[in-house]
């Protein structure tokens, strides 16, 4: 049988090695999974999972789809994938601390997230391994309408068509 | 028909200029990102790949500018609209000098300010849009957001 699918994201500008290590370790101990993670350029040495540097849209597409969570930062392409795909999301915040953004804006992410359906955030490392065990328990995000959306579109079609 | 010139940089900002794609579906658009066979993925036709940049990468900033001088002439849009980031803030200066209508939509992302390119955007921009009701003041404005 195939083993599910975990796929992890730090999107496409800066590697973030803190997530990437805390899955690695986490794989080394559970095989029942695959991981494929996109570490951005990352200089990380990891021996229980899949890392790619970039995937190709059509790649990232494809694992999405197939993924039973999507792990990542707390980037909003990560975030609005799993919401397009309807996966869980279990999202760790970039820290400024750290050097691993140009700012602490992915913090302020997951605390408007937090609470959300279908997305997890993990606060610590510790926080990260537990999600992680039960990652087959939790629960999908939804892309249902948005109200707030469509009164977007409407302002902004106004304006370009007023112009 | 309006001709927009719709920016965002490959990843979130770009899935965000997607979610919003009803705005100016209707026109006659051209689409700039920076990552290759991202507007495939949307099934989009009218496209542009420039070189990415930030504020530490000076050089590639000033190569994408070029870039987006020559797809901004051959096109000549009628509105500029980008959900970010750099590139997307290049071409609303470009539209700006050319009394173009110019539309910044700053990321979900900036909920507790509003990001620095959306900053800078504000001298550029006719009009500037917070997703957050919270970060509205007198030159930013909130109508909606795309969650």
């Amino acid at each position: 049988m195939k083993k599910p699918l975990i796929f992890v994201t730090t999107g496409t500008q800066l590697p973030f090695d803190r997530l990437i290590t805390q899955i690695n370790n986490w794989a080394s101990k559970d095989k029942q999974v695959n991981v494929i993670a996109q570490t951005a350029n990352s200089n990380g040495d990891y021996h229980s999972i899949k890392t790619v540097d970039f995937l190709t849209p059509s790649e990232y597409d494809e694992y999405t789809s197939e993924a039973t969570v999507i792990v990542g930062h707390a980037g909003m392409g990560t975030i609005i994938t799993g919401f397009e795909k309807n996966k869980p999301l279990i999202l760790m915040a970039r820290k400024f601390q750290f050097g691993e953004h140009r700012n602490d804006h992915q913090q302020s992410t997951t605390s408007k997230f937090d609470g959300v359906k279908g997305v997890y955030i993990a606060n610590d490392e510790q926080e990260l391994q537990a999600l992680l065990s039960r990652y087959d328990q939790l629960e999908p995000a939804s892309d249902e309408s948005s109200p707030n959306r469509n009164k977007l579109i409407d302002y902004l079609s106004t304006v370009i068509e007023n112009c | 028909m309006k001709k927009v010139l719709a920016i965002a940089s490959g990843g979130g900002h770009w899935k965000q200029l997607m979610l919003l794609k009803p705005a100016y579906d209707s026109q006659t658009v051209k689409y700039v990102t920076t990552i290759k066979g991202l507007p495939e993925q949307n099934n989009i036709n009218n496209f542009a790949i420039v070189c990415d940049s930030n504020k530490n990468e000076k050089l590639r900033a000033i190569y994408s500018f070029i870039q987006m001088i020559v797809i901004f002439i051959r096109f000549w849009p009628d509105v500029v609209i980008t959900t970010g980031a750099a590139p997307g803030l290049l071409g609303l200066i470009l539209g700006k000098l050319c009394f173009k209508k110019t539309i910044w939509v700053d990321s979900v992302a900036n909920a507790e300010q509003l990001s620095l390119c959306g900053k800078i955007s504000k001298k550029f921009a006719d009009v500037v849009l917070t997703q957050w009701e919270q970060l509205a003041d007198d030159s930013t404005q909130y109508k909606g957001s795309v969650f």
